[in-house]
């Protein structure tokens, strides 16, 4: 009987505390009645195994305990919705720029990555899951008390129906034409960069007397134009096959990412253009030419940030594509959730 | 895979549609006394299975709400618990059997 002695003593731990003792006493009976009659039946007492077998279909104590708490919940169905699209939209607004922030730092800035044992990102780091904790904990608090006070003041009863708001009509592009719009501007891109050589006037304006890119730039000039070819290809696949949704995101993932990686490289490069001969010796050029390399490193980190942003928005994309495409195979109606 | 997915959503329904009626089949059982173990194998012998860790809370639930009335007495020299219906229980009861009935009813007209 020590098995069962054991099993009771598990299910009174995980029992909450001013619960009646007469529980155990109470499943104790019941479990030896059905061993008694099971021995009776057998005519012989049960082993340790046999024992063990009858305690593993009762279920594991906590299970047993948990079935005489309090049927109760942090937020309820009713407020769950809201509760979630607010941990959502904090993700969206606060969090992810925060990470697009470290993110920037990490790539952009040269001394950050470089300080002793990764120091500035493990502060920096600790810092951002401490204010996401907080963040979501005081979601949760406000909406647990909103909870509440709403099971209390009944306010979701106090509803008149003509209050609602006016029905708003969405409508949004179509796929197929969404794709069509982004195979003609890849292709003006493509264009565009097949003749920057003949035509720099495109990228440097008025200034394209005076300035061209850096030689270290050309190692890239290739790479980046694979990346318009591919997401070409993916263009022209969608504009033929518009139901595989998951060929734009998954795509555009991968191609952002590599981009992301070349830009916090290219940004390294030292300076990014440089002065026509002969204006490199004159002396009134030499001081425009770091004003013109600070303003093409600005609008190339700016382009960073907003490749890291689609990278996250690509990524987002595939988890909800993958959750929807699970969901219908599963054919389960959304179950009501609650914290 | 979508056999198993299909099995397990039967049986969440199952569980559901059985939620109800085990409180019912319990105030019915309890119209004669019982200790948890008997109760069980009664309904169990009448085809209405409940696993020990749903019907001893149950019968605390259904206690606290005053349905039920239980006392502590020796029997084959081991200490029971003995549950039966309260008098409000019984009112409950009969409450419950007509808004079945007419469940019943309803849905045999509609299937």
């Amino acid at each position: 009987m020590d098995l069962i002695d054991r099993y009771l003593q598990a299910i009174q731990f995980a029992l909450p505390k001013g619960q009646p003792a007469d529980i155990l006493r109470e499943l104790s009976e019941d479990l030896h009645s059905q061993i008694e009659e099971k021995e009776n039946r057998l005519g012989r007492k049960l082993n340790e195994d046999e024992i063990a077998t009858i305690l593993k279909q009762r279920g594991h104590p906590i299970r047993v305990a948990g079935g005489y708490l309090p049927r109760q919940h942090l937020i309820g169905p009713a407020l769950f919705p809201f509760y979630r699209a607010a941990l959502k939209m904090a993700a969206l607004f606060f969090l992810l720029p925060w990470v697009v922030v470290l993110l920037c730092f990490l790539i952009f800035d040269r001394e950050y990555p470089a300080e002793p044992m990764g120091f500035n990102l493990f502060r920096d780091w600790a810092v951002f899951l401490q204010v996401t904790m907080f963040g979501f904990a005081l979601i949760t608090i406000v909406f647990a008390a909103f909870e509440r006070t709403q099971a209390k003041l009944k306010f979701l009863d106090r509803w008149d129906p003509r209050k609602l708001p006016a029905v708003v009509q969405h409508r949004a592009p179509s796929f197929r034409s969404r794709t069509l719009t982004e195979l003609f501007f890849n292709v003006s891109f493509i264009v565009w960069w097949l003749t920057i050589g003949q035509y720099p006037r495109t990228f440097f304006g008025f200034a394209a007397g005076l300035f061209m890119p850096a030689a270290a730039l050309g190692a890239y000039y290739w790479p980046i134009l694979g990346l318009a070819l591919v997401n070409l290809m993916q263009q022209i696949t969608n504009a033929v096959r518009p139901q595989w949704t998951w060929l734009r995101p998954a795509t555009l993932l991968v191609t952002n990412t590599i981009f992301a990686v070349m830009l916090s490289f290219i940004l390294k490069i030292e300076p990014l253009v440089v002065l026509k001969e002969p204006y490199s010796h004159e002396a009134r050029y030499a001081e425009a030419a770091p004003i013109v390399n600070t303003a093409v490193f600005c609008i190339l980190a700016g382009v960073g940030i907003g490749v890291v942003i689609a990278c996250a928005v690509y990524g987002y994309q595939i988890v909800q594509l993958l959750l929807r495409r699970r969901q219908g195979r599963s054919g389960m109606p959304a179950p009501v959730q609650t914290l | 895979m979508e056999h198993s997915t299909n099995g397990a959503l039967f049986e969440n329904l199952r569980l559901e549609l059985r939620r109800g009626s085990l409180v019912l089949a319990v105030l019915a059982g309890l119209r004669i006394e019982h200790y948890g173990y008997t109760l069980r194998k009664t309904l169990a012998d009448q085809g209405m299975t409940i696993e020990e860790s749903t019907l001893y809370p149950l019968l605390r639930r259904l206690e606290s709400q005053g349905l039920l009335t239980s006392e502590w007495r020796e029997q084959d020299k081991r200490n029971k618990r003995f549950y039966r219906l309260s008098a409000e229980g019984r009112l409950m009861l009969k409450q419950l059997l007509a808004e079945w009935r007419t469940i019943n009813k309803s849905l045999d007209e509609i299937v």
